[in-house]
Formats: structure tokens, sequence, C-alpha cells
């Protein structure tokens, strides 16, 4: 220990400054006492640094060293010394020259180890030949070389533990230092120190008073600020604390649970930085947990900052900086923070200031938060009633990504492309682009309509609905095969917004951006806000066209069943010609002479022929009819036509089972809408029907009109039906009493036709009937 | 006195055209195709076409469509369309094709009978 070189109880003279001093008798002690008392009335008199050199001028006159200089002591908040601001100079003739004019040079003691030793130890510290000194390392001995001295006397001063300046005495050539010079030397420092004490409390007074002055007039300015620029810039001209940026951070909805991320809100200084950019992303924040300041000296030193943000601040080139959380009430709502180009320390004294400083900040904050938040909610609000606005009225793709068009062009992405996520058997998940919108007319956008695009099973499964991805080259939650898929297309931003229609993923809406970008919180809300709706609309779309698709299905199959009647009617109606044809020529005498016999044969095969043409028919017209695919003719027309015209076939027929048939048709035209050949139809099927089912009696054919209604009937005498049955004749393949089935032929299809031909016409077919007492059925049909 | 051509690939509807034509002693050439129908008549131009709408190689309407087109023919040769198509829209298809008129199947011989009498005797007059 150095302690040990020095005996501070003994007043014994050191024989080697003896002989080297020419000047010292054995009445130097007396004389180093009474040097003592010289130097103190001189010093309770000294006001300031540049003073208290002065009043050590009879040290020089009795030592002669080469200089000394005098700093201020700054320490830590655990009482360790961190910085020395050199105060005053004197030269070899001891004339004191002050310092505090020029720029204040403070020195960080963590530079020099061998003098922030020396200090610690508290006790004067000899150096009688800093070259050969066991303690001094190379540094301090290159400064030495600069500096032109060889020996010095550092005299840390203190009072009470408070850590207050350091007096340096330098030699430029080696000095041997005896025991009466070190006592003396140790009685200087305590006596220096008192004085000093003095000396920085009044400084302190004065510094506390310029403060209090500084904080109100930047009070002032920071009340009447009307934005997060005003703040900033009252906080810079006033009390810059050496920074060449300052920027205030803007927490807003800050969560510590979700993640750590704050926007830059106001920048002030040489390096100015976009404002709304997005710091401390994923960084841990101390300061904001426990509402302390940051004080960090030296950015790149690892004990102080973790390697994320050392590298931060090395790319925004900040060497040192002070971060102080403002804070209202209990809510943290962002931070101060001044950045230095170079390493600093922050004095205890400017730690202060910026606190206070900090405390003004946070109250104009806010306020200045809540107009701003109104403001940015306002805009927020407008912009994403805009958007729903659109896509409520968008009927296709291509309108639903132009509902984007006045927000992508404002967010200058480069293309908008909606995606919908085609359904596959396996479990691949393919999403077909259906639209892209790009905001920059010239330029063809990246992703075009009808790409197809394979992804990962994770893109269908992820749990968020808006994936945010600032830089695709980066970003982990991107697979690799996506990543390779955004650089593929140079998207360096993407803004994912995945549409779900009862959790079921059904398209993705994609922002692309060439450059990578910062969300803003404002952005995250618009995308969050709007993608409820767009997943609607989506999904209504989807929906939409998947009935199209089932309906055109649905007419394709249409087209098939017509197709397939056709044909039928074709295939069956080639063979009955024949068959018909040919009866025909044979029973017209054609083919020669024919045998009672003969002629009654072909006569059934004529028959049969036509009674099967007219099956044909029935069965063609019925599955028409369920098909939907009978068309009427509707015209105005006299109903009377075409009961005459069934009447002279009917005529025929009831002529060859000796029936007689009465028609009783009105004078006047029976005006009715309808298809005329439908009409002759259902009166020849009933007319028919009369003459089947009747053996031996009268047929009437009546018309007229009643009530306002058009109505014709059909009277017979023949088997009847009974009540119970009346409603089953109407259906199809029904003759009633299956037994009668066989014996009257025909496929029963006849009232079931005619029931849905009236029907079409908007009319009622109906019977009054009982077993064995004859049938009427009436026809109904509206009047025009 | 020029002959009828009857285009029919069905060998027993042509026998019933047949017979009848025989009864009326009118000429009847029987070919199975359109491309014969059509080289026939620019052979020789017949009084009247009996045209079948579902053929082997072209269809009727088809058929009929380039009959109408031939420049050679001096008078206006009557197509009459006879045919199992018997849907709605079947006649109206057959006359856009330029038929003179058309004839469902299965027909009566006097249905047929009455149609060639109506072309033919408004030919000789």
């Amino acid at each position: 220990m150095l302690e040990s070189k020095c005996e501070p109880t003994s007043w014994r003279v050191d024989q080697t400054f003896m002989m080297r001093t020419s000047a010292l008798r054995s009445s130097d002690r007396h004389s180093l006492a009474d040097l003592l008392v010289q130097i103190d009335s001189s010093l309770l008199r000294a006001q300031n640094g540049e003073e208290i050199l002065g009043a050590l001028h009879p040290v020089f006159a009795r030592f002669q060293p080469s200089g000394a200089q005098l700093y201020f002591l700054y320490a830590d908040s655990a009482n360790c010394p961190v910085s020395a601001r050199l105060v005053a100079i004197a030269n070899a003739l001891g004339e004191p020259q002050s310092f505090d004019h020029l720029p204040a040079t403070t020195l960080r003691l963590a530079d020099y180890p061998f003098s922030l030793q020396v200090i610690k130890q508290r006790q004067p510290y000899f150096v009688e030949n800093i070259f050969t000194h066991p303690k001094a390392d190379e540094q301090t001995r290159a400064l030495a070389r600069l500096f032109n001295y060889t020996a010095a006397i550092a005299l840390p001063l203190f009072v009470n533990e408070r850590w207050l300046g350091l007096l340096v005495l330098q030699w430029q050539q080696p000095q041997v230092f005896g025991d009466a010079v070190k006592i003396f030397f140790k009685t200087l420092q305590s006596n220096i120190a008192a004085v000093l004490a003095g000396y920085r409390s009044a400084l302190e007074r004065e510094e506390a008073y310029r403060e209090i002055e500084l904080l109100y007039r930047i009070g002032s300015l920071v009340n009447a600020a009307q934005s997060y620029a005003d703040l900033v810039q009252a906080v810079g001209q006033h009390a810059p604390l050496g920074s060449f940026t300052i920027s205030i951070t803007h927490f807003e909805n800050y969560d510590l649970k979700r993640a750590t991320y704050a926007e830059i809100a106001a920048v002030w200084g040489a390096k100015p930085e976009r404002v709304g950019t997005r710091v401390y992303d994923g960084l841990p924040v101390p300061f904001v947990e426990r509402q302390v300041m940051q004080v960090v000296s030296d950015t790149s030193d690892p004990n102080q900052v973790t390697e994320a943000v050392r590298q931060v601040m090395r790319a925004c080139g900040y060497a040192a900086y002070l971060s102080v959380p403002l804070t209202f009430g209990t809510t943290v709502l962002g931070a101060l923070n001044f950045f230095s180009d170079k390493p600093r320390e922050y004095s205890q004294a400017e730690q202060r200031l910026a606190k206070g400083i900090a405390d003004l900040v946070a109250v104009a904050m806010d306020r200045i938060r809540l107009r701003e938040d109104s403001l940015r909610v306002q805009r927020r609000t407008e912009r994403i009633a805009q958007i729903n606005a659109a896509l409520l009225t968008a009927s296709d793709e291509e309108q639903i990504v132009s509902a984007f068009a006045e927000y992508a062009a404002e967010l200058e992405a480069e293309c908008v492309a909606l995606g919908y996520l085609e359904n596959s058997a396996d479990s691949a998940c393919i999403v077909r682009v259906v639209a892209v919108y790009s905001p920059q007319a010239q330029s063809t956008p990246s992703v075009s309509v009808g790409s197809r695009y394979e992804f990962d099973e994770i893109f269908k499964q992820r749990a968020q609905q808006l994936v945010l991805i600032e830089d695709t080259r980066h970003d982990e939650r991107l697979t690799p095969r996506e990543r390779a898929l955004s650089l593929e297309h140079g998207a360096q931003a993407l803004a994912l917004l995945f549409l779900r229609s009862s959790s079921e993923l059904i398209g993705v809406l994609s922002f692309n951006w060439r450059t990578t970008r910062t969300f803003t919180a404002d952005e995250r809300a618009v995308f969050e806000a709007i993608l409820p709706s767009l997943a609607a609309v989506v999904g209504r779309r989807q929906l939409w066209l998947k009935q199209a698709q089932m309906l055109e299905k649905l007419r394709q199959m249409d087209r098939l069943k017509d197709e397939f009647l056709s044909n039928m009617s074709h295939e069956l109606r080639t063979p009955l010609n024949a068959v018909i044809g040919l009866s025909d020529v044979i029973l017209q005498g054609m083919d020669g002479e024919l045998t009672p016999r003969l002629q009654q044969d072909i006569q059934t095969i004529y028959d049969a022929g036509q009674q099967l043409l007219s099956i044909v028919n029935d069965v063609l017209d019925i599955a028409k009819i369920e098909a939907g695919a009978l068309t009427l003719r509707l015209e105005q027309i006299d109903l009377r036509e075409p009961l005459q015209e069934a009447l002279k076939t009917a005529h025929v027929m009831a002529a060859n089972k000796h029936l007689s048939l009465c028609a009783s048709l009105p004078d006047y035209p029976l005006k009715v809408r309808a298809d005329a050949s439908r009409m002759r139809q259902v009166a020849l099927n009933l007319l028919s029907n009369a003459i089947k089912f009747t053996d031996v009696g009268h047929i009437w054919l009546r018309a007229c009109i009643q009530n306002g209604e058009i109505v014709f009937c059909v009277k017979d005498e023949g088997i009847g039906i009974a009540p119970e049955h009346h409603a089953l004749i109407f259906e199809q393949f029904r003759q009633v009493e299956g037994s009668l089935h066989r014996r009257k032929g025909g496929a029963g299809l006849g009232l079931a036709i005619s029931k849905r031909l009236i029907e079409l016409h908007g009319g009622r077919i109906w019977l009054e009937s009982a077993l064995g007492k004859g049938a009427t059925f009436y026809v109904s049909l509206p009047s025009c | 006195m020029s002959y009828i051509l009857y285009v029919e690939d069905n060998a027993s509807n042509a026998l019933v055209v047949q017979r009848i034509c025989e009864h009326l002693k009118l000429d009847l050439r029987i070919v199975s195709n359109a491309t014969d129908a059509v080289a026939t008549v620019l052979q020789a131009p017949p009084r009247l076409v009996l045209m079948d709408i579902s053929l082997p190689d072209v269809d009727g309407l088809a058929a009929a469509r380039l009959i109408r087109s031939l420049p050679e023919l001096p008078t206006r040769l009557p197509i009459i369309a006879i045919t199992a198509s018997a849907m709605v829209g079947d006649r109206e298809r057959c006359l856009a094709a330029g038929c003179d008129d058309y004839l469902a199947k299965p027909f009566t011989v006097r249905a047929l009978v009455e149609m060639l009498q109506r072309y033919l005797l408004c030919q000789e007059s």
C-alpha cells in the first residue's frame, strides 16, 4: 500500500529534500508551518478555483512546481467519482488562470484508471518519478511525456465523504518528497478541501437557482406547446445537455405483456429520424418497467447496455444517452431521450435537470396526447368508414380490392392482392390470386390475377387474423417457403389479412411493399377494424360464387334432361313411323286387296301404334312439365275454337262406340289468354275419357262465363268415380280401381297432364261424381 | 316428269314413303346421307325433296341450307322436313334452315299424301 511510504504522525524532515533545497534550514519545520498559515489566510479569501490556485503562490515559491491544475470531481449515485472537470490552472510562476469561461472540459475517469485509483485512495499521492513508478501504467506515462512532467503530487479533495475536487502539482524533474513535505501537503489537502466545499456549495446554490430559472422558461414554452415537435424543440433550445439528438418516444396503448414497442413522436437535433418509426421493438425497456431514468455513458460498454441495444445505438451513431421516463400519474406515456455522439458522463445536476424537464414535458404530453389522439382517432375512423362503405357496395373481387385504393396510395403500397383458398382434396394449401390493385398505374404489379401459390400447412393455421411483416428477410413468423416467395416478388414488407368464415380460412388480402417499413399503431388499428367487414364481404361473395356455380350445374342438368327427352322422343317415333305408316299403307289398300280378317288384324296394329304414340306424347309432356321445360304459347284466343277442334275428333270416337255427343257452346266469344293447342289437348282428353268410361248413354260438352270466369265441363253417364278417389285421379299413373286399369287402357297420364296444363294457365280443374252416377269434369280459366 | 328425292337412312321409314309413292305413281329416289343428297340434286334437280333431319354424315338442316345455297338450281326446289324430332322448336328450326314445310314422324298416309299434293299441284299450276 502507498500509505506505508508516508508517516502522517511524524514531523521528521526529509534529508534529501533539505540537501537539494538550499533555502531549507533546521527551521524548515517552522517555515512549513508558517507557509501553511500564510496560505490559509489567502485561502480563506478565495472565492473561486482561480483564487484557490492563487492562494497557493507560496507553495510555488517554495517547491517550484512546473504547474498546477484544479479539477472538480463528480460522483455517481454510489458515491464513486466518475468524472472530473478542469476549473483552473497555474503556470510555473504560480499565476492562476480560470477555465470556467471555456467550454466545460469534463474527463471520464474511467479513461484514466491510474488517476481514478489515486483519487480513490483519498490520501495525498506522491509520484517522485512517473517513469519509474511501479503502479503507473503506460497510458499515464504517455500523458506525462505529453504534458512534460516527471514528478507530481495529487491531492484528492473531499469533505465528509463527499467528493469535491482534485489538485495536481507537477514537476519536470524527478523529485524526492520527504516526510515533512508529505505532512505539509496532507494538511494543505484538508484545508483546500474545506475552502473548495464552500465554493462548490455556493456554485451549486447558483446552479440550482439557474436550474429553477431554466425549468421555469422551459415550463412556459412546454405549456404553450401544441405538438410533440414543439415540446422537443423547447427542450432542445434551452437544455440540450450537450445532445446532438433529442427525441420523445410515445408509448401508445403500451402493454408490457404483449410487446415492447414505442413510436418516435418527435425529434430535435442534428440527426432527425422519421417520426412514427417504431423503436425498441423487441428490446427490453427497463426504465419503462421500473420507471427510472436510464443513464448510459458509453453505449459500447457491455456492462451498461445489452448487445441488442448496443447494435441499435451503434446504427444510430449514439455513443451515450440519458433516457427519462415521462410519467403522468401512474401511466408511462413515453420517454424523453438525450443522445450524445460521444461517450460522456451525465452529472447529477444534469440528471436532476432532465428529470425536472421530463416532469414538465409529461404534463404537456398528456394534454397533447389527448388532442392528437382524438385527431388521429378521427382520421382513422374516417378511413375505416370510407373502406367499409366501399366494401359494402363491392360486388366482385375487383371492387373489393379497389375499396383499398386510397389507403394503399396513402401507405405507398406496391399493390394489394386478394387470394382465395382453393379447396383441395389433400392438405395442400393453395391460394389463387383473384384480384390485384396497384396504386402505381404505370408499373405492372408484382402479383398477377390467376397466379396460384402453394403454402405450408401453417398458412391455414395461423391464429392471428392480422400479420404485419416489416421486413420479410428477417421475420421469423414467415416459413422459408413464404420468405422465398416474398423475395421472389420483391416484397420486403407485407400486411397479411387472413379472412375467416366461421373460423375456416377462406382467403387472404395482402398489402405488398417493395421496401421494408414500420407499421404505426394507427395503421394496425385500421387493418384490424376493417378485417371483420372484409371477411364478411369476401365470405358473401364466395357463397354467391358457389351458388352461381351450382345454378350453372343445375342448368346444365336441365339441358341434359331436355336433350335426353328430345332423343327419347326421336328414338321412339322413328320405329313407330314404320308401324303406323306401313299398317296405314296396307289399310289404304296400297299393297292390294285385303281380306276382312287381315283388315281387322292390321287395324289392330294401327290402333296399337296410335295408342303407343299418344302414350309417348303423354310421357314426354309429363316429363317436360316436371322439368319445368314446358313452354306455353300464350295468346288471346276464343276458347270455342279449340273446343270445336276437340269435338271434331271426339265425334268420330263417340260414333265408333254408338254414343251421342252433344255440345252446347255460347254464341259469344270466350276470350282467354291460353295456348290453343293445349286447350284442345285438355278438352280432347276429357272427352276421350268420357267416351272411354261410358258404354251406353250421352256425353255433353258445355261452356259459359260464370262469375267472371270461363268454365267448360264434360259430363258423361259412365261408371262414375267414388268421392274418396276424386283427388287421386289427378295424380300420375292413376286409374281408379286397379282391376279396371287394363280394361280401359291408357297410361293414366291424361288427367295429370290436363291438371298441370290448366294450372299453368292459372285455372282450376275438378269433378263432380258418384259411383255409378256418371261424372262431370269442370275446367275454369280466368277470362280476359 | 322429274323425280322426288327422299333423304332417309332408316330403311323401314324409307319403305313407308316408297309404298305411298308407288301407289301415287311418283318416281322416288332414296339416298341415305346428305352428301349423296347434294350430289343427286346437282346431277339432276328433283321436283321435291323429302328430308330426314337425323342423318349419318351432316344433319338434314345443314343439307337443306346447302341445297338452298346452290346457284345452279333454276327454280325454287321444295324441301319438306320429315323428322322424328317433334319437340317444341323443332318445326321452327327446320323452317329457319330453308325447309318449306315440316312433317313429324309418325305420320299417317293421309298426312303425307296431302303434303305431296300441296307442293306438286303448286308446281303444275
